[in-house]
């Protein structure tokens, strides 16, 4: 009794010659298999938000963080195999170094396989650079994966991607913030 | 309804609930199951076309894309890269998909009135400055078109055989999207 399930999700389904009322030890009861598959379906619509630690390094020499400065990432598994994310950069006061070279944020979750064998870089979100010090310098990105390094860079609005001199010279209180969207290997 | 449930109605309901739920449950399983149990990329057969005369990628090239579909959303993930001998053919070019879309949200030829699904990056294998930012729009139910970002040189606004880039071995396109496929259930 009680013992025949779904196939993918494992939902019991009542048996007909079962009663309604448990049957203890044996026997949960129509009213415990149902709560027990309710809870099964409303799990599967639960989407929570981790944190994650982005590693911000440039390819030639890695930025310092200033006062007050951080790197922050959150990221869900919206469906099985398939990620969400969001990044948030802010250089700091006093200390901040720009470090040299092109800019590049580390994953939450490994890529799924199949989009390590593009051998060109994929789009997988957008971002924004505010430049504190100027309006006109402040600008849209397109959020990379680059599969040769296995991480994420930006590119800019003029083709270039986001250095410590492009667009603009790095500087204190500037600000990045991205998100990001990729299929992953099956949780 | 979508998944055609049965509801628990009738003179001996409570008889009747056990095959009832059964079915149920079997359908719920089947549509929601696979997609969210356990879901692997799959690959998008997908073609480059134009508006006048078709392109072709030569050897060594390749237009290759993935998705990953949940319900009726469809995620995808594609590069387009011209390879040895390769021809740009002539036109607008076009992205045909195997499948047609929800055009609910208007689908069009005109770039500026076509809904974006998605963006992307053009690939110039010789030069950063060719590395445009992309937008991908629905030009049809099954096909997308590519905007292009304002630059010097630039004779139009949708990506082409030619006009900001004249292609060459190794260039390509990277691009992702997101659609609502037309219902099957």
């Amino acid at each position: 009794m009680g013992t025949t399930v779904t196939t993918n999700l494992g939902l019991i389904k009542p048996d007909t010659s079962e009663k309604i009322q448990e049957d203890l030890p044996t026997y949960l009861g129509w009213a415990a298999q149902n709560e027990s598959n309710c809870d099964t379906i409303d799990g599967l619509f639960r989407h929570t938000y981790h944190n994650y630690s982005p590693t911000w390094t440039a390819d030639s020499g890695n930025p310092t963080l200033g006062a007050g400065g951080f790197v922050t990432g959150k990221y869900a598994r919206i469906w099985p195999g398939m990620v969400f994310g969001y990044i948030k950069i802010f250089t700091g006061g006093a200390g901040f170094a720009t470090g040299t070279g092109l800019y590049r944020i580390t994953l939450p979750v490994a890529i799924a396989a199949e989009l390590k064998t593009f051998n060109l870089e994929v789009a997988v979100g957008k971002s924004y650079f505010l430049d504190a010090s100027s309006v006109i310098t402040s600008t849209n990105m397109v959020v990379m994966y680059d599969p040769v390094n296995d991480v994420l860079f930006f590119r800019k609005h003029d083709g270039d991607a986001w250095r410590h001199n492009a667009p603009v010279t790095l500087a204190q209180n500037d600000r990045m913030t991205a998100y990001f969207m990729y299929p992953t290997e099956d949780a | 309804m979508v998944l055609s449930l049965v509801d628990p109605v009738g003179s001996n309901f409570i008889k009747d609930f056990p095959g009832q739920n059964a079915n149920n449950l079997d359908r719920v399983d089947g549509y929601a199951g696979p997609c969210l149990h356990t879901h692997p990329l799959q690959t998008l057969d997908i073609d480059l076309t134009s508006t006048t005369t078709k392109p072709t990628l030569g050897t060594g090239g390749s237009n290759t894309a993935y998705y990953y579909e949940i319900f009726d959303q469809i995620y995808m993930w594609g590069q387009l890269r011209f390879g040895t001998g390769f021809t740009a053919g002539s036109g607008i070019y076009i992205m045909a998909l195997p499948f047609s879309v929800d055009s609910l949200v208007g689908p069009g030829t005109t770039l500026g009135q076509s809904p974006i699904v998605g963006n992307g990056s053009v690939f110039d294998a010789s030069s950063n400055a060719g590395k445009l930012p992309v937008t991908v729009h629905l030009r049809t139910a099954s096909q997308f078109h590519f905007g292009v970002r304002l630059t010097s040189g630039l004779a139009n606004r949708e990506l082409r055989d030619s006009g900001y880039i004249t292609w060459a071995v190794g260039d390509g396109i990277s691009w992702n999207a997101r659609v609502k496929r037309v219902a099957t259930v």
